[in-house]
């Protein structure tokens, strides 16, 4: 079956890291045959039953999914069922469904699946952008109703087999989340980024999952052995017996590694030499506190607050306050940073205006969205010195690129301690307040940021996409994004020593922060403070444990000088090569 | 049958959830609830596909017409709940 020529190489961005090797099962939505056969008229009471039967079992469903959700997930997460549940018991639905089996004598399929149709038409007219986007929830009950008619399984998500690789274009939270538990190994997605709820979800299940593949679901058959690759946000269809091997062996690797890393958990994170490094924990969710615990996080560096904003409606300063609340308490008295909001424009559409962007990566987001939109700012900074009150957290202020910005930033959260103050709330007066390093300006200017924050966090995503030109969900140039590229590196390197000249303290939690192969580097750098996805935290800290400070930073000297990307990846596998010959060998084919 | 046009206060308009906490109101009564909003006509304010293709968007008019035995309520409830901040409440 392992024929070369059926070997296609799919590029796409890694959303949560990983590897799997597995079968891959192709998730097309609408796949339900519809029969169209009419009925007799003595059939007509018992056709209608059957439906409302139908609608009865698939509302079942919905709210088992909801309650699974709202425990496991939260109760934010679950109420994006809610709209599901109220459309399966829409009295027009359900009258039109009826009206077309008792006139027409349609079938049950076909009469639910023409007033789907006349529903959806209807839906695409709607002017309004949020609204119309519901149009995925009315889908995806069409499909459920559709195929229980059709005498199938609700889902085909639940009789899959195991080492399962699902392929599908795009997937909706309540199909993300059933896959838990199940068989799933990896998740390959056409459409979506790295924000989106699949991938957030994924990311909290330890799922690897490569997004934005374009075509990568109609490159592949259900049942072709594939193997997802989290790490480098590449999927291999059909692969060589080479290639699998290669990843099988650093599947067994990374397993037994695993459990001896587990067995070295409570070692401290420190190098030969002794300097501490800490490690902190990226999170997207107040439940994956315990994960960044587990695997002994000292802290969460980054807390991303993307997942709050996703929702049908901003959250209010409440609900916010309360996830931040969790989270603060379940990690005292060890630090929370917490990112303030960062969605690009197009990710607020539905309760913002926004306008389309021909350069969104350039254009109105993160940071610029909350100095122009006070109201929601302050809502969030509210929230946030509400919730520091419990514990020790940090403000971290997304994609700034002039002073102009965070001196607004400081004034707008001067005013939400006022405002907190005039209501007689207790809050956290002195929240330390820090700025993401992404933009090259601020790297370059960084002396002149550092004495105006408290603390310093190099974004390396963004920061080597900035300074490259290079978008990398753009598959086309995708190959020139690399965080080892020297002026990367360089940038990097000004930042880590005007924190140590002006007395900040910088972290890094950037995906280069849980790359094992950047670890020598970073330290070298003189980073003492690295922020990563919690998964990740036992490989890297054994990296720390056998470095040396000093070689590290001839390691560090050394690849600042050389000329190219590639150049400085080929020199850090060499050495980790010859320091730990029975270590961690990179995946890393470019 | 009676009528009563409201205008809607919440920022982000009648978006799903809003839309389903009206459509579970109005099924409480017996009366027939229509909406409309400037050239819809006649939507059935017990259906959240009805409610939600409305489109109602903050500052938008609404036209709630109720008939039957408990119309009086049916108008009060759903009236109050189109004119409500749902934002606030979480």
């Amino acid at each position: 079956m392992s024929d070369q020529s059926t070997y296609c190489r799919v590029a796409g961005i890694s959303a949560a890291p990983g590897v799997s090797i597995g079968r891959a099962y192709v998730y097309r939505k609408g796949g339900a045959v519809i029969s169209r056969r009419r009925i007799g008229a003595a059939q007509v009471d018992a056709e209608v039953e059957r439906f409302l039967n139908t609608l009865h079992a698939a509302g079942d469903d919905i709210r088992r999914i909801r309650r699974m959700v709202a425990v496991e997930q939260g109760e934010e997460l679950a109420q994006i069922f809610d709209a599901q549940l109220a459309m399966l018991e829409d009295v027009q639905i359900k009258e039109q469904t009826q009206q077309w089996i008792r006139e027409k004598h349609y079938s049950a399929e076909h009469a639910f699946a023409v007033t789907l149709q006349q529903m959806k038409k209807m839906f695409r007219q709607i002017e309004n952008d949020y609204l119309r986007s519901r149009l995925s929830d009315v889908v995806d009950i069409e499909n459920q109703v559709l195929v229980r008619l059709a005498g199938g399984d609700a889902h085909g998500l639940q009789s899959m087999r195991s080492n399962t690789i699902v392929f599908a274009h795009d997937l909706l939270p309540s199909e993300m989340v059933q896959m838990e538990r199940r068989q799933v190994k990896g998740v390959v997605l056409d459409a979506g980024g790295t924000t989106s709820h699949a991938a957030i979800i994924a990311r909290s299940l330890g799922l690897p999952i490569v997004v934005g593949t374009g075509d990568g679901s109609r490159r592949v058959d259900s049942g072709m052995e594939v193997v997802v690759d989290g790490n480098q946000g590449v999927v291999h269809i059909e692969p060589s017996e080479d290639v699998v091997r290669a990843y099988r062996s650093q599947l067994r690797r990374q397993q037994r590694r695993r459990r001896d890393l587990d067995a070295r958990r409570g070692l401290p994170s420190q190098t030969l030499d002794g300097c501490p490094i800490a490690l902190l924990a990226n999170i997207d969710l107040p439940t994956e506190v315990q994960v960044a615990i587990d695997n002994g996080a000292r802290g969460v560096g980054m807390y991303r607050t993307e997942f709050l904003y996703l929702n049908h409606r901003l959250p209010s300063e409440e609900e916010q306050y309360r996830t931040y609340a969790k989270i603060v308490e379940a990690m005292a008295p060890a630090p929370v940073t917490i990112r303030t909001l960062d969605l690009g424009g197009d990710k607020l559409s539905h309760v913002l205006d926004v306008k389309t962007e021909s350069n969104p990566f350039l254009g109105w987001r993160g940071l610029r969205i909350c100095l122009d939109e006070p109201e929601l700012f302050k809502a969030q900074l509210r929230a946030l010195l509400r919730a520091g009150h419990l514990g020790e957290l940090n403000i971290l202020l997304p994609m700034i690129c002039c002073i102009q910005e965070l001196t607004h930033a400081r004034q707008l959260l001067e005013e939400a301690k006022d405002e907190l103050r005039a209501r007689g709330q207790a809050f956290c007066a002195d929240c330390k307040l820090g700025i993401m390093v992404e933009v090259p300006s601020v790297a370059l200017m960084v002396e002149r940021f550092a004495p105006l924050c408290d603390f310093l966090s190099l974004g390396t995503n963004d920061l080597t996409q900035y300074a490259l030109a290079v978008d990398r969900g753009n598959s086309r140039v995708a190959q020139l994004y690399d965080p080892f590229h020297p002026a990367v590196l360089q940038l990097i390197k000004l930042v880590a020593d005007a924190g140590a000249r002006c007395d900040r303290p910088v972290s890094i939690c950037g995906e280069m922060a849980g790359d094992p192969l950047a670890t020598v580097l970073l330290i070298g750098m003189g980073l003492d403070c690295l922020s990563l996805s919690p998964g990740l935290i036992p490989e890297v800290k054994e990296i720390i444990r056998s470095t040396h400070c000093d070689q590290a930073r001839q390691v560090a000297e050394q690849c600042l000088r050389m000329q190219t990307g590639r150049e400085v990846r080929a020199y850090l596998k060499e050495v980790a090569g010859a320091s730990r010959p029975n270590g961690l060998r990179q995946g890393d084919n470019r | 049958m009676i009528e009563k046009t409201v205008v809607i206060a919440n920022p982000l308009g009648i978006h799903a959830r809003p839309a389903a906490l009206i459509v579970q109101r109005a099924a409480q009564f017996a009366a027939e609830i229509t909406l409309s909003k400037g050239d819809v006509h006649n939507i059935n304010g017990k259906s959240i596909m009805g409610v939600m293709m409305l489109a109602a968007e903050n500052g938008a008019e609404v036209t709630i017409a109720a008939e039957g035995a408990d119309e009086e309520e049916a108008l009060e409830a759903v009236a109050e709940l189109m004119q409500s901040n749902f934002e606030d409440k979480v």
